[in-house]
C-alpha cells in the first residue's frame, strides 16, 4: 500500500484532535487538584467525591434515569410495532420510500425546531388533561417523539437483513400469529430491538434542547444541571460529572454496536 | 394422500402465473413439475401449500376442500428452495419446531426427532446451529423438519438447486429411496430435466402457466407431443416437413419415411441424436449424408454434427470420426416422430 503524502496525514490527525482533545480535556481536568484547572496541581478523586455527594446532583441523575428508562421503554414498543408494520404492509415501492423519508425527517429535524414544536402542543393539550402541563410526563412525551426514529430504523435494517422465507416455513410448520411471533421474528429481531433501545436510552440521557423546553421551573436533569451551572462558572465537579456521562456513553455504544455487528453476521450466515 | 388440483388460475398483476391447470395426484406418487423459470411450477406448489391463494379454481386432499385452508392448517410440508432454516435455532430445534406448533409433549418429541436425524443421517449434529452445517446438511435438516411431521404431503421446492453436481445426484438418489421407505405423496419442482427423469414416478411438463404433457419419465423422453418437451428434456433435432405421397416427408434432407403418415400439411420431424444410426444399417431406409463439421470427444461416445444441415448425433463405441468425413447416417423410423406444436 501506498504511504499517504504527510500533510494528509497532518490534516487527518488534526481532524481527530478537534474530535478528542475537549474531552481527553475534560477528563483529565476532572482528575486536576486545582480547582481553576490552570496548571496540573496532581491527581485527585476529590471532584468525585464532592459529586457524590452533591443532592442536587442525586435528584438530577435520579430524574434523568426515570425519563431514559420510561421513554425507552414506551419508544421501543412503538417503533418496533412501526418497523413490523413497515416490514409487513405490500405496500408498494414508492409507498416505500415515503415511510422511509417519514422515519428520516425527524431524525434530521433541528432539535430546536422540535422542541418550540412541542412546547406549543403542550401549551394547547394542557387544557385537555393536566399530564400534559410541562414537566416529568411531557418529557417523557417530547423524548419518546425522536426515539421512536432511531428505533424503528434499527429494526428495519434487521428485519431487512434476515433470511427470506422464514415467515413461510414457520406457517407451514403449523405455526402463525403471535406464536409466530413470539418463536421466530422476535428472537430474530432482538439484537436490533436491543441496540435500538440502547441508542433510544442514550439519546435520552444526553437530550438537553427538548428536555429544556419541556421540563417546566421543577425539573432538573444531568444535562441541564450542567448548563445551568455553566451560567455559575464551571467547576471541576462538573467536569468530574461530564466523565461519569461520557463513560455510560461509551460503553452504552459499544454495547449497542456488539448488539448489531455481532448477531447480524451470525443469522446471515 | 391424493391431491386434487381443480381449475386452478392465478395472475399477478397482468402476468399470467397458471392458467386452469387440473391436476391428479395419486396416493403416494412422487411427482415432478418440470420447466423453465417462470413456468408456473412453483406459483402451483405454493398453492398446494397454501402459501399463495389461487384466483379461482381448488385444491382437495383426499376429496376434501382445502382451497381455503391457512398454510398451517394443511397436512402438508415444505422443504424451501433457501431451506428457510430458522438461524436461531439449533438443528435439534429446527427439527422439532413443527411438532411443538402442535403441542406435542416434550417426551414424545424427543424420540421422534432422533428417528428424523438418523433418518436423514446427521446423527450427532443435533446442537450445532445451522450456520455451521454445509449446503447438503442444511438441506437434509430441512428435509427432516418437514418429514418430522408425518406430511400427507411433501412438497420440495428445487431442493437441490442449490447443491453441487455430485452432491445434488448423490442426493437425488437418497431422496428416492426414502419415498421409497416411506411411501408418502412427493411433489418436487425442478428446472432440472436429469432430476426430474431421476427421481419421479411422473413428470408433469409446464410452460408458461400450463401442463404441456405428462407421463413417466420414459412417456415423456421417448414420445414428446411437443417440439418445447422435446427440446427441454434431453436433447433433439428437429427437421421442418411437408407432407409427401405414400406416408412419406419431405425434407431439406429429402424424402423420409417417419413414424406416422403426417397429418396436417406441416409438420417438423423429430429425433434424439442418440436414435441416429451410425453405421447405418442394410435395412434402414431413410438414409442422409453429410459432412462432419465437429467432433466433440466424450469418453465412451463422439458428439457429431453434421453439414449441411447441422444435424446432430451421437456414435456408439469407438468408431473414430475427424472433422471433414463424408459419410451416410440412418434415421431409423421407428424414431422419427411427428410433431405438430
Amino acid at each position: 500500500m501506498r504511504r499517504l503524502p504527510l500533510w494528509v496525514s497532518f490534516i487527518g490527525l488534526f481532524a481527530l484532535a478537534l474530535l478528542y482533545v475537549p474531552l481527553i480535556g475534560v477528563v483529565i481536568q476532572s482528575f486536576n487538584a486545582s480547582r481553576l484547572g490552570l496548571d496540573w496541581k496532581g491527581f485527585t478523586l476529590k471532584w468525585y467525591e464532592q459529586l457524590w455527594a452533591n443532592e442536587v446532583i442525586h435528584e438530577a441523575a435520579w430524574n434523568t434515569l426515570v425519563i431514559a428508562t420510561v421513554s425507552t421503554v414506551i419508544s421501543t414498543v412503538l417503533g418496533t410495532a412501526l418497523a413490523l408494520a413497515f416490514s409487513r404492509f405490500p405496500w408498494k415501492r414508492r409507498a416505500m420510500t415515503t415511510a422511509d423519508n417519514v422515519l428520516y425527517l425527524p431524525v434530521v429535524t433541528p432539535e430546536i425546531v422540535m422542541a418550540a414544536a412541542l412546547v406549543v402542543m403542550f401549551s394547547l393539550l394542557r387544557h385537555v388533561h393536566a399530564m400534559f402541563d410541562f414537566g416529568l410526563p411531557a418529557v417523557i412525551i417530547g423524548h419518546v417523539t425522536f426515539q421512536i426514529s432511531f428505533v424503528t430504523l434499527t429494526v428495519r435494517s434487521r428485519l431487512s437483513g434476515l433470511p427470506a422465507n422464514l415467515d413461510e416455513a414457520a406457517c407451514d410448520l403449523y405455526s402463525g400469529g403471535w406464536n409466530l411471533f413470539r418463536r421466530v421474528t422476535l428472537p430474530l429481531i432482538m439484537p436490533g430491538i436491543t441496540a435500538g433501545a440502547l441508542l433510544a436510552f442514550i439519546l435520552s440521557l444526553d437530550d438537553f434542547v427538548i428536555t429544556y423546553f419541556t421540563a417546566g421551573p421543577q425539573l432538573m436533569t444531568l444535562p441541564v444541571y450542567i448548563y445551568g451551572s455553566q451560567r455559575r462558572g464551571i467547576t471541576p465537579e462538573i467536569h468530574a460529572l461530564s466523565t461519569v456521562m461520557l463513560l455510560c456513553t461509551v460503553v452504552l455504544v459499544f454495547v449497542a454496536m456488539r448488539f448489531l455487528q455481532d448477531r447480524k453476521g451470525k443469522a446471515a450466515s | 394422500m391424493s391431491i386434487n388440483v381443480i381449475a386452478v388460475h392465478k395472475t399477478y398483476g397482468t402476468t399470467l402465473a397458471l392458467s386452469n391447470v387440473d391436476l391428479i395426484v395419486k396416493p403416494g406418487e412422487f411427482i415432478t413439475l418440470l420447466g423453465p423459470s417462470g413456468c408456473g411450477k412453483t406459483t402451483l406448489l405454493r398453492i398446494i401449500a397454501g402459501l399463495e391463494r389461487p384466483d379461482s379454481g381448488y385444491i382437495h386432499l383426499d376429496g376434501k376442500d382445502i382451497t381455503h385452508d391457512k398454510a398451517n392448517q394443511r397436512p402438508i410440508n415444505t422443504v424451501f428452495q433457501s431451506y428457510a432454516l430458522f438461524p436461531h435455532l439449533n438443528i435439534r430445534d429446527n427439527i422439532a419446531f413443527g411438532l411443538r406448533s402442535r403441542r406435542v409433549p416434550e417426551a414424545e418429541i424427543g424420540p421422534r426427532v432422533d428417528q428424523a436425524v438418523s433418518l436423514v443421517r446427521l446423527d450427532g449434529m443435533t446442537d450445532r446451529r445451522t450456520h455451521q452445517l454445509s449446503g447438503g446438511q442444511q438441506q437434509r435438516v430441512a428435509l427432516a423438519r418437514a418429514l418430522i411431521n408425518e406430511p400427507k404431503v411433501l412438497l420440495l421446492d428445487e431442493p437441490m438447486s442449490a447443491l453441487d453436481a455430485n452432491l445434488r445426484v448423490a442426493l437425488q438418489i437418497e431422496l428416492r429411496a426414502l419415498h421409497r421407505r416411506l411411501g408418502g405423496t412427493f411433489i418436487l419442482v425442478t428446472h432440472d430435466q436429469d432430476e426430474a427423469l431421476t427421481v419421479s414416478d411422473r413428470v408433469i411438463v409446464m410452460n408458461k402457466g400450463r401442463i404441456i404433457q405428462q407421463g413417466t419419465p420414459s412417456e415423456v423422453y421417448q414420445r414428446p407431443t411437443s417440439r418445447f418437451v422435446a427440446s427441454f428434456l434431453g436433447h433433439a433435432n428437429f427437421i421442418d416437413a411437408k407432407r409427401g405421397s405414400s406416408g412419406m416427408a419431405e425434407t431439406a434432407y429429402g424424402p423420409l419415411r417417419p413414424q406416422e403418415p403426417l397429418s396436417e400439411e406441416n409438420a417438423t420431424l423429430c429425433i434424439r441424436p442418440e436414435e441416429v444410426l451410425y453405421p447405418i444399417p442394410q435395412t434402414c431406409t431413410n438414409r442422409v449424408s453429410g459432412t462432419v463439421r465437429e467432433a466433440i470427444y466424450r469418453g465412451d461416445h463422439q458428439e457429431i454434427w453434421l453439414d449441411p444441415q447441422g444435424l446432430r448425433f451421437t456414435t456408439s463405441g469407438c468408431t473414430p470420426l475427424k472433422i471433414g468425413d463424408h459419410i451416410e447416417v440412418g434415421l431409423p423410423t421407428d424414431n422419427l416422430r411427428v410433431l405438430y406444436a
